[in-house]
């Protein structure tokens, strides 16, 4: 059996953006255009007031503030915040999805926001996008991944990853070298 | 020729192999002939795949001949018109990708063969730096004189001080983030929801 949802994605803008390129391709998939720095301004404009964010901040702080400070756009923030403020989230779940969690997911045509706890080099966390599986009833289980880093940062359209799900959940998720094991699951409207 | 693929190790070439199988059992579109996975796929080359980490990223500006460490494999696997990387890293196929990120490895292949000398051979590899910058095709020489080109749509040759200095300063900002997220308990590493 085989199943995926018609989500496309673009590659994060900003090296620490791929919340806004998991929201900007959820709010597609809802018939919804918008670009990473909308959906950046959008949120961090409820801490920051009038602040307009670019793809072109700086992630470090030096050099933010070396030039006209732009606040603090390039940076992480939490999923279920900006999902929740855009009207596009019904729960979150800490938890390591099951294949049956993909599965329900995909048949009701809903994409799979994930976050992966990275547990290797600096740590932290990087959202991805669920869009699929395939199973063949025989123990070969693969999930479709879009990942706002692959093929990398500002590099256009996300390329569909084929994850074998043992490796998908087993603690090695692989970000261009580092590791993670996914430990946070979204249901989108 | 001046840049060479070497064949990776037949241990990870049969995993690439039976990984690709296995991705089609599952879709359902393995062919006839196939069932037995052997190689119905051709390997149109293997390069390995090194990662710099935090530790040498922040030293100073390291040296990948020296600081970077083999992880793993990537094949580009050919299928008529298909093309397919399957990535192993240690003993698992990490992900098998279609798309840009194919079309940007070979067109950084091409651009790399147009741009170097015939003088030298060099060892084509794929160099990794975690969430730290865009992974990079190198160019790795036993006699010195690495070159790095970017992987993207129009690719181009990248300076070896810059990328690594660029990559340094990227992991010392996650670095700083990560302290400060768990010295102000606004975050801690299991329960913590941000990403970035």
């Amino acid at each position: 059996m085989r199943n995926s949802v018609n989500l496309d994605m673009v590659c994060q803008e900003a090296e620490l953006w791929c919340w806004a390129a998991v929201t900007q391709a959820v709010e597609a998939f809802r018939g919804r255009v918008l670009t990473q720095e909308d959906v950046a301004t959008g949120h961090i404009a409820h801490s920051q007031p009038g602040i307009a964010c670019s793809a072109n901040d700086p992630a470090e702080g030096a050099a933010r503030c070396a030039k006209v400070c732009a606040g603090s756009c390039n940076s992480p923030h939490i999923l279920s915040n900006v999902l929740g403020e855009r009207g596009l989230l019904i729960s979150v779940r800490q938890v390591t999805p099951s294949f049956a969690d993909v599965t329900k997911a995909i048949d009701a045509q809903k994409p799979m926001p994930v976050r992966v706890r990275i547990d290797t080099g600096a740590g932290g966390g990087h959202f991805i996008c669920v869009v699929g599986y395939s199973d063949d009833g025989q123990g070969n289980q693969f999930v479709d991944v879009l990942d706002p880093l692959v093929p990398g940062v500002g590099q256009g359209a996300a390329s569909v990853r084929n994850i074998p799900f043992d490796t998908f959940v087993g603690g090695n998720y692989d970000v261009s070298g580092e590791r993670g094991t996914p430990n946070f699951i979204y249901e989108v409207t | 020729m001046a840049i060479t693929t070497t064949s990776g190790p037949e241990d990870a070439t049969q995993l690439a192999v039976r990984g690709l199988t296995a991705l089609k059992r599952a879709q359902g579109t393995l062919g006839a002939g196939e069932s037995g996975g052997g190689r119905a796929q051709a390997v149109d080359a293997s390069l390995p795949v090194y990662h710099m980490g935090p530790d040498a990223l922040t030293a100073g500006i390291p040296k990948p001949a020296t600081s970077a460490r083999r992880i793993g494999w990537r094949y580009l696997l050919a299928e008529g018109q298909t093309k397919r990387a399957v990535e192993v890293i240690g003993d698992t196929v990490s992900s098998i990708t279609q798309g840009n990120g194919v079309r940007n490895l070979e067109r950084a292949l091409s651009v790399a063969s147009k741009t170097v000398d015939n003088l030298r051979p060099y060892e084509a590899r794929v160099l990794v730096f975690g969430r730290a910058g865009n992974s990079l095709l190198w160019l790795h020489a036993d006699a010195g004189g690495d070159r790095y080109f970017s992987l993207d749509e129009q690719p181009q040759e990248v300076d070896e001080d810059g990328a690594m200095l660029s990559a340094g300063r990227k992991t010392r900002m996650r670095q700083v983030m990560k302290t400060l997220g768990e010295n102000t308990g606004v975050t801690t590493h299991d329960t913590d929801e941000s990403g970035g």
